[in-house]
């Protein structure tokens, strides 16, 4: 099973981390930035699945390409945005980890503002 | 893409800081601080290469949507 190994790894990296720290070696925290890129990689192609999964039902629903195109894009921006966030935490920087986090919200406001507009527009429409 | 990077760049921190306590003992301070950048440059490249297979493969997953 999936789990255990990604159990297996994030343990590993913990124990080198914990290592490195004891040495005071500036790598410890390298070592973190590195388990978590072999963990998210090791799931990565799951998310391929869970997406075509969801592109056919939102196409039997009749939803708009566009739209599902966009729950992506703002999905991907947040997970990378997050992603980095909490390493930027690990690494003892907070605000900087709230900066990038601010950053996130802020694309996906700018990305997401066709909908919100598309969507007034309809409900105008309905309306008028 | 496995454990054995995690061991890699583990094994290069505890060299580089092994090395660093051995060049203080013997006091030339100059080379201890050479070698832990040495390392810590090293050790930067490997992640910074994996950084950049992950946002590839990001980019792989979600272009395709």
């Amino acid at each position: 099973m999936e789990i255990f190994r990604i159990a297996a790894i994030a343990l590993v990296t913990a124990f080198c981390v914990i290592i490195l720290r004891d040495v005071k070696s500036e790598l410890a925290m390298l070592v973190a930035f590195a388990g978590g890129i072999i963990v998210l990689l090791s799931v990565i192609d799951y998310f391929s699945d869970i997406f075509s999964v969801v592109a056919n039902i939102a196409k039997r629903a009749g939803v708009a390409a566009s739209v599902v195109t966009l729950l992506f894009k703002v999905i991907a921006v947040g997970y990378v945005a997050e992603f980095s966030a909490s390493l930027i935490d690990d690494a003892g920087l907070p605000s900087l980890a709230d900066k990038v986090t601010l950053g996130g919200k802020l694309i996906i406001v700018a990305v997401s503002l066709p909908v919100v507009v598309e969507l007034f527009e309809y409900i105008a429409r309905l309306l008028s | 893409m496995d454990i054995n990077i995690i061991f890699k760049i583990a094994a290069v921190g505890l060299i580089t800081a092994i090395l660093n306590q051995l060049l203080k003992k013997a006091d030339k301070d100059e080379i201890a601080t050479l070698v832990t950048l040495a390392g810590l440059v090293i050790v930067l490249i490997m992640i910074i290469n994996m950084i950049g297979q992950l946002f590839d493969t990001l980019r792989a997953v979600f272009g395709a949507f």
